[in-house]
């Protein structure tokens, strides 16, 4: 559609405007002429290490500028890792599934960061028993998911609700710190959702 | 059709693999590496894709096929702008989209270096991700004990004084705690192979035979020394200054150590056959040097005795060995060999004597230390003569025998007494028994002999090794004369002695008594053995000196000499006085104690003496001044070697004896004779000092473990001194000195205080230098025991002491008492007699002290005693002494006969 050239050098800088009036301006990382489909990164707000990365389908774009462009020759990109790529795709994939399990247990938001906050220490031992958390069916974290709704049905296991009760404290100390410095990340449940499962992914 | 789709992504992604690793051709926009490693590099992040019909879905970008179909996993239509009616909760397991459809794919917060950097991280990447977690690390807080340390500390500290745990606490706290319980057999019966305990004779005599061997080995000075390195406590040794009453004894210990070592150093010479190799070296390595030769100048004899003596305490500290080696000693002196059979019976005493020995071990470790510090061999000779004195009394005998040297001394101060003892021979007249001791006493009293003795020991050693023999048959003439000069000497001492007895002046008395009383015994023995030994002291001395003037001399040297030590303290014989009269003044038993107390003073003093050593002559000199005012004898003695004497006394006095000056000065009065003892402490702390760095070690060492019981030690000292004197003999004394000390005590004290300085002076010089045997065995016994140390003298000494015991409670006795005591003698001579004369002395020595006792008279006596049935031993040493019999020992106990008659 757009008068976009054969190509692209890769570290220009790019920006296009989407069909439905989204501007996107970013450093080229790849271009395909064959799908037309623009690869951008930019810098992500959150961090400066991370970056926020486009895939744009040029036949849906307008409005291609080139800001700056780079002529020199992209270095060979290195090899990728795809061991660890693979991890990261299992990873997320479970925590999205117990995430999608949250969801479809219609748990509030609350608890659902309560349990993925849990799910991050002990992703194997925690499950959903209707409204409640269960952890190594023994801790059990109810609505409104509060540390005083930590309570344990197993008279000797106070070694693992001491730790539960700790993890949940911590997520809420955490939780307040990141309300206090912006409160955009909380206000889409989505967005939380996804910071919590981006999160684990790159540490994995 | 998604399953296809997966598949396709997963062939397309093999072909990626496939291309990037082997280069195969591939389709799409798999050819174009950059683009599929960004694309790639999102996979697995949470991707939002916005379709063309303006729907978002989010879901994990999981694949892309050639044709970037594009594969979401549980993706979640976010907005749907088509359908209103979107369920959250409509997830689908898995979503593709086709290329056409796609307007935008964009994924969030993407680590776009994921894939790329984690293959290998080192640490410092490592490091740089755990940033933010380690600046939340703690800082390093310093552990302040004072906040919490008190319940700390206390929970980490033992039991205030508990020095470790019992075995058998953390037995029972294993058990209890953790139900541990021990194996722990004390017979160790897994790692040894038990003994099956025999009731046979075999089995027995086998047990007593390794209960011997072991002895021996036990009471070897090597082993002594090893064991005092392991286990002994060197603190409480030196720790003299602060301890003086027990560091006293100790000195004591040690002066009668010297001297034997200053005999040691005459024998070594003179005699090297007497010298025990390791006892020799040890004492003579160290002080020889500075001793030796004035050892050999004060008098060769004295060194006999000495050499007895130090045997004595070196066999205390070795005692086993020490009192063989002395008997092998004594033996070896002709009047010794005529004494074999005393001999053997001594050596068997020896045995026995092993216990006397530990006890008088106490004393040869003293010594040792002693020796060193008082190098000095008129110390020495002093202290032998005095040993001999006491070993005449009662012990000694082994020293006298091996004491030839002494005993010539004690002929010489036999003749030396007579002149000198003219005066006493009105003390001697007053106790015919007494006759003996008093001369002793006498001499002690007498400083004159000291005076004399001390020039004369220098000219006897020498002359004493070569024409013993000769000598021995002068002397014995000399002695005889002597003895009878003696008896005369000492009936003054009887007197004394009877004073004291009533208790006039019951302290000195009884330091004096019991050498008055041993003197006595021993005199009576002695007379007779006096000659012989007298002679051939005298010979030796007559060799080395002229027999005339030895001889006199001799006795006073002896007595002399051992005054002189005592003297070279000064008031040696004036302390032995003053113990005597200590002595007088507790009984028998309190006079033990008092002699051990005394004794320690001596040991006290024998510190000074240290000093002296080094300056020995002039110790010897001192004696000469006491001499002077001890009496005529220092005259005679004088005329001789007296200037010298006197020369030598006065620098000693101002240079080393300082102490035995300052004693000396003090001695005249009460008041200065505490000021004597100080010095005394100031001495073992001296002492101390010397035992280590000369040979001494050795014998300190064995006294060392003595030393650990101040009472026992003191009691083994009251003992040594007793024997100190003598060695093993100086036991006997003591009780003998407790028990004459009364007697004596009482002439010694109105002797003392008739030599008023003297008295204090000596006491605290004896102390220090030992004196107070010289002084008690000195005047009388050195001469008898000369006499009785060549053959019996020991016997004698010993005899007479245990009589000497008796003595106190009745002096007529005596006789009876030599009967009986030589029956305790010849039994277990150290055992009977100790437990009769003893047992006083006993309890404190208890453990050593006794044995020490028993020891001391076994070695001396034992022989003699063992050889001969206490009671036929008499009458063997009269028939034997008086003709077949070592001269010595069977003129002693002649003598003990004689006076006794």
């Amino acid at each position: 559609m757009a008068a976009v050239g054969d190509c692209f050098s890769i570290g220009s800088i790019v920006a296009c405007k989407t069909c439905f009036d989204q501007t996107v301006e970013g450093e080229v990382l790849a271009f395909d002429q064959q799908t037309k489909m623009l690869i951008l990164k930019c810098p992500a707000k959150a961090s400066e290490k991370l970056n926020d990365v486009y895939i744009l389908n040029l036949q849906f774009c307008s409005d291609v500028k080139v800001k700056k462009e780079v002529c020199t020759i992209p270095d060979t990109p290195q090899s990728l890792n795809l061991q660890r790529l693979k991890t990261r795709l299992r990873n997320s994939v479970e925590q999205r599934q117990r995430w999608a399990k949250a969801l479809a247990a219609g748990v509030s938001n609350d608890g659902l960061n309560v349990y993925m906050a849990i799910a991050k220490q002990l992703p194997q031992h925690v499950r959903w028993s209707g409204q409640n958390i269960v952890i190594f069916d023994e801790v059990t974290v109810s609505p409104p998911y509060n540390l005083e709704n930590i309570t344990t049905n197993n008279q000797g296991g106070d070694h693992l609700l001491g730790y539960v009760k700790k993890l949940v404290g911590q997520f809420f100390e955490t939780q307040a710190a990141n309300a206090a410095a912006s409160a955009a990340t909380t206000k889409n449940p989505q967005v939380g959702t996804s910071n919590t499962s981006v999160s684990p992914a790159p540490t994995n | 059709m998604s399953t296809k789709r997966k598949n396709r992504p997963a062939a397309t992604r093999g072909y990626i693999h496939d291309r990037s690793q082997r280069g195969r051709t591939t389709q799409g926009i798999y050819n174009n590496s950059l683009f599929m490693h960004a694309a790639t590099s999102i996979v697995g992040n949470l991707a939002q894709v916005q379709t063309h019909s303006g729907s978002v879905y989010e879901g994990i970008f999981r694949t892309f096929s050639p044709n970037f179909d594009v594969a979401v996993e549980y993706a979640q239509c976010v907005k749907n702008n088509q359908n209103q009616n979107s369920d959250a909760s409509s997830i689908a397991e898995c979503m593709i989209f086709p290329p056409v459809h796609l307007v935008s794919i964009t994924a969030k917060n993407v680590d776009l270096d994921f894939a790329t950097s984690g293959n290998f991280q080192t640490d410092s990447a490592i490091s740089a991700r755990c940033n933010g977690s380690r600046s939340e690390e703690r800082e390093l807080e310093p552990w302040d004990p004072t906040g919490s340390a008190i319940n700390g500390e206390l929970d980490l500290e033992l039991d205030g004084n508990a020095n470790g745990w019992d075995a058998n606490e953390m037995f029972n706290k294993n058990e209890k705690l953790y139900g541990v319980q021990s194996t722990f057999d004390q017979s160790l019966t897994g790692y040894t192979v038990q003994i099956e305990k025999k009731d046979t004779q075999d089995y027995k005599e086998a047990e007593e035979q390794a209960e011997k061997i072991a002895k021996e080995i036990e009471n070897q000075a090597n082993y002594q020394e090893r064991i005092e390195l392991e286990n002994g406590d060197e603190e409480s040794r030196f720790a003299a200054v602060e301890r003086p009453s027990d560091q006293s004894p100790d000195i004591s210990r040690e002066n009668t150590n010297i001297n034997p070592s200053n005999t040691n150093m005459s024998k070594g010479s003179s005699n090297d056959k007497h010298m025990v190799p390791s006892k020799r070296k040890s004492l003579q390595s160290g002080k020889i040097r500075s001793t030796p030769p004035p050892n050999n100048n004060n008098g060769p004899i004295p060194q006999h005795n000495a050499h007895n003596s130090n045997k004595n305490n070196n066999y205390q500290s070795m005692q086993m060995q020490q009192g063989p080696t002395q008997y092998m000693i004594s033996p070896n002196y002709p009047h010794n060999m005529h004494g074999h059979p005393t001999n053997m019976s001594q050596a068997k005493m020896n045995g026995e004597g092993n216990l006397n020995n530990t006890s008088s071990k106490s004393m040869p470790q003293r010594g040792i230390r002693q020796y060193p510090s008082q190098a000095s061999t008129p110390n020495s000779y002093s202290d032998n003569q005095s040993m001999s004195g006491q070993m005449s009394m009662g012990k000694q005998p082994m020293h006298m025998s091996q004491n030839h040297g002494h005993i010539q001394s004690q002929h010489m101060a036999g003749g030396l007494q007579e002149t000198q003892q003219p005066p006493p021979t009105s003390h001697m007249t007053v106790h015919s028994n007494m006759v003996n001791a008093p001369p002793n006493t006498v001499g002690n009293v007498m400083p004159a002999p000291q005076n004399q003795p001390p020039p004369q020991p220098q000219r006897p050693p020498r002359d004493p090794r070569r024409e013993e023999q000769i000598q021995e048959l002068r002397k014995f003439q000399q002695d005889f004369n002597l003895s009878t000069t003696n008896q005369q000497q000492h009936p003054p001492p009887m007197n004394q002695v009877k004073t004291p007895s009533v208790s006039p002046h019951p302290p000195q008395p009884s330091l004096t008594p019991p050498q008055q009383v041993q003197q006595q015994q021993l005199s009576p023995m002695q007379p007779p053995p006096p000659p012989l030994q007298q002679q051939h002291s005298q010979q030796q001395q007559h060799h080395s000196q002229p027999p005339p003037q030895h001889p006199p001399p001799q006795p006073q040297q002896h007595q002399s000499q051992s005054h002189s030590h005592q003297q070279q303290q000064q008031q040696q014989p004036q302390q032995q006085q003053t113990e005597p009269i200590a002595v007088a003044s507790t009984p028998k038993a309190a006079p033990q104690q008092m002699q051990h107390q005394e004794q320690q003073t001596y040991t006290s003093q024998p510190p000074p003496p240290q000093p002296q050593l080094q300056q020995q002559p002039q110790q010897q000199q001192p004696p000469t001044i006491i001499q002077p005012a001890n009496t005529g004898i220092s005259s005679i003695p004088s005329s001789t070697t007296p200037p010298q004497q006197q020369q030598q006394q006065t620098p000693p006095q101002q240079q080393i004896l300082n102490n035995s000056n300052s004693s000396s000065d003090p001695s005249p009065t009460a008041a200065e004779k505490p000021a004597v003892k100080p010095k005394h402490v100031l001495n073992p702390s001296a002492k101390p000092f010397t035992p280590r760095s000369p040979s001494t070690p050795n014998p300190s060492r064995p006294h060392t473990p003595q030393t650990p019981g101040p009472a026992m030690t003191p009691n083994v000292y009251a003992g040594p001194h007793m024997s100190a004197t003598g060695g093993g003999q100086i036991t006997y004394v003591m009780p003998q000195g407790s028990f004459q000390t009364p007697p004596h005590g009482h002439g010694g004290q109105g002797r003392l205080r008739r030599g008023p300085v003297l008295g204090a002076s000596q006491l605290q010089v004896t102390a220090a230098t030992g004196q107070p045997l010289l002084t008690a065995a000195g005047p009388m016994p050195t001469p008898f025991l000369q006499y009785q140390q060549a053959p019996h003298p020991s016997h004698y000494p010993s005899q007479p002491y245990q009589q000497m015991v008796r003595m106190y409670p009745e002096p007529p006795p005596q006789q009876i008492q030599f009967l009986a005591q030589t029956p305790p003698s010849t039994t277990p001579s150290p055992g009977q007699p100790h437990q009769q004369f003893h047992p006083g002395q006993q309890p404190s020595p208890a453990g050593g002290g006794p044995p020490a006792f028993g020891a001391a008279h076994q070695p001396h006596f034992p022989v003699m005693c063992l050889a001969t049935a206490p009671p036929q031993l008499v009458p063997n040493y009269y028939q034997g002494a008086q003709t077949p019999h070592h001269g010595q020992q069977f003129q002693l106990i002649m003598q003990p006969s004689h006076p006794t008659q």
